[in-house]
């Protein structure tokens, strides 16, 4: 609900945009899909700048890689037959994931990325694919846009590169992606993830990340141990690693709060799903 | 604030505030039929179709839905004429209240359209966003089968 939107605007070009999103005397949003901004409270917001006339939501699989524009629905990744090969199972499977057909969609991938918090399936998705972020910011001093591009953020405080840009673009590189596969679970087939895991075979290296509802402020976890573990048996794999998986999941994954479920709860379920991704990358169980 | 968009296969014209959402803009102009429910894009009773895609009606600015096609339930089909998709529904009984109907009709609509023989499983994801207080869950998903196998060989 807004109590004091007084502005629509829809900017055509990517100057425009940050102009008016970094208007001093009024508080403005970027508006997507709306499937966030507009479904929040806001008290204060006078202005929003929606991106559909940007031209940003691409989406193409070119030259090795997946670039996917920021306007781009999960419905069309989802669908994207360039995406329905098994390197980039854990994008199509988190786009899938997302709430119901209606929301899916509305909702676009810059909007999930912007969004920062733990109840999301694409961050862990992102993170093992090694994606990369395209930004736009306006450079006050010399009253001129500035593109730069940043590794998909995984660590604490990077986050902060995102501050004031506009999201253009998603590159997610696809040779040396082997398979990926992403496994969560809500309480209901459309509620938010209690936890997500994916993981992806990148060269000689098994990536696990894992996000978990409820959890701390730097809820996306790369599971370093797990990953050093599970890459080893890329090579031989000893008949027990599901009891060494799920040993090095539980140690790894925090049990943390009482939102929406205990955190042991989650930590089990995370640990549950993470031994089952892995399974999917080793060819014991299949693709959803 | 003026808005142009296309609703029902015809060009309109219309007015509504920045903050104004699209299912009461819709509702303000004659289109009751998509109905205000959770007002979070959570209960789908406000479903219409956008550009030939289910939409939560409810959470898309109107100043959004401009240079857009809209499709309502007014447009599927009519009490004289019903859809094969509402026959279905009356059919099986698919229909208690009725107030959840017409988003799960269009989510049935907009499924049908990309993909004339769902299976069981697709239908289930399409209305998964369709939440009825009758609790009625199963027997919209045996009138959208029904209603796509009616359907084939239509489009």
């Amino acid at each position: 609900m807004y109590l004091s939107l007084e502005h629509y605007e829809r900017p055509s070009t990517v100057e425009e945009c940050l102009r008016l999103l970094h208007h001093p005397d009024e508080e403005a949003a970027i508006l997507a899909g709306g499937t966030e901004l507009n479904v929040r409270g806001h008290e204060a917001l006078e202005r929003v700048v929606d991106i559909q006339g940007l031209g940003i939501d691409r989406l193409r699989v070119d030259r090795g890689e997946v670039r996917i524009g920021a306007g781009t629905t999960l419905a069309r990744i989802a669908e994207h037959r360039g995406l329905a090969e098994p390197p980039m199972a854990a994008l199509r499977e988190a786009a899938l994931a997302f709430a119901n057909v209606a929301i899916q969609n509305r909702s676009t991938m810059g909007g999930r990325i912007m969004i920062d918090r733990p109840d999301q399936d694409l961050p862990p998705a992102l993170a093992v694919l090694g994606a990369r972020l395209r930004l736009a910011h306006f450079d006050r001093a010399e009253e001129r846009v500035r593109e730069v591009e940043i590794d998909y953020p995984t660590r604490d405080g990077a986050r902060a590169a995102l501050e004031g840009a506009l999201l253009l673009e998603v590159i997610i590189p696809v040779d040396g992606t082997d398979a990926s596969a992403l496994r969560r679970m809500g309480r209901s087939a459309v509620d938010a993830p209690l936890a997500t895991v994916a993981v992806a075979i990148r060269g000689d290296r098994v990536r696990v990340a894992a996000n978990m509802q409820g959890s701390t402020a730097d809820s996306l976890r790369l599971l370093e141990k797990t990953e050093a573990l599970a890459s080893a048996w890329l090579s031989r794999r000893p008949e027990g690693w599901r009891d060494e998986a799920r040993a090095s999941l539980a140690a790894e994954l925090e049990a943390y709060g009482d939102d929406w479920a205990s955190g042991e709860y989650r930590r089990d379920l995370g640990t549950t799903l993470g031994v089952r991704a892995l399974a999917v990358l080793f060819g014991e169980e299949e693709l959803s | 604030m003026k808005i142009e968009l296309r609703v029902n296969d015809r060009d309109v014209s219309w007015d509504c505030e920045p903050h104004e959402f699209l299912t009461e803009v819709l509702r303000r102009n004659g289109l009751t039929g998509t109905k205000r429910g959770c007002e979070s894009g959570d209960c789908g009773a406000c479903a219409v179709m956008l550009d030939g895609r289910e939409a939560p009606s409810c959470i898309v600015l109107a100043a959004q839905a401009a240079g857009h096609e809209i499709t309502t339930i007014e447009s599927i089909g009519s009490f004289e004429a019903p859809h094969a998709i509402q026959e279905a529904f009356v059919d099986r009984t698919a229909i208690q209240c009725g107030y959840c109907t017409p988003g799960m009709v269009i989510a049935a609509k907009a499924l049908i359209d990309r993909n004339p023989a769902p299976s069981e499983r697709e239908v289930r994801r399409h209305l998964a966003g369709h939440v009825c207080r009758c609790t009625g869950h199963v027997k919209p998903v045996a009138a959208v089968l029904e209603a796509a196998r009616g359907m084939e060989g239509e489009s």
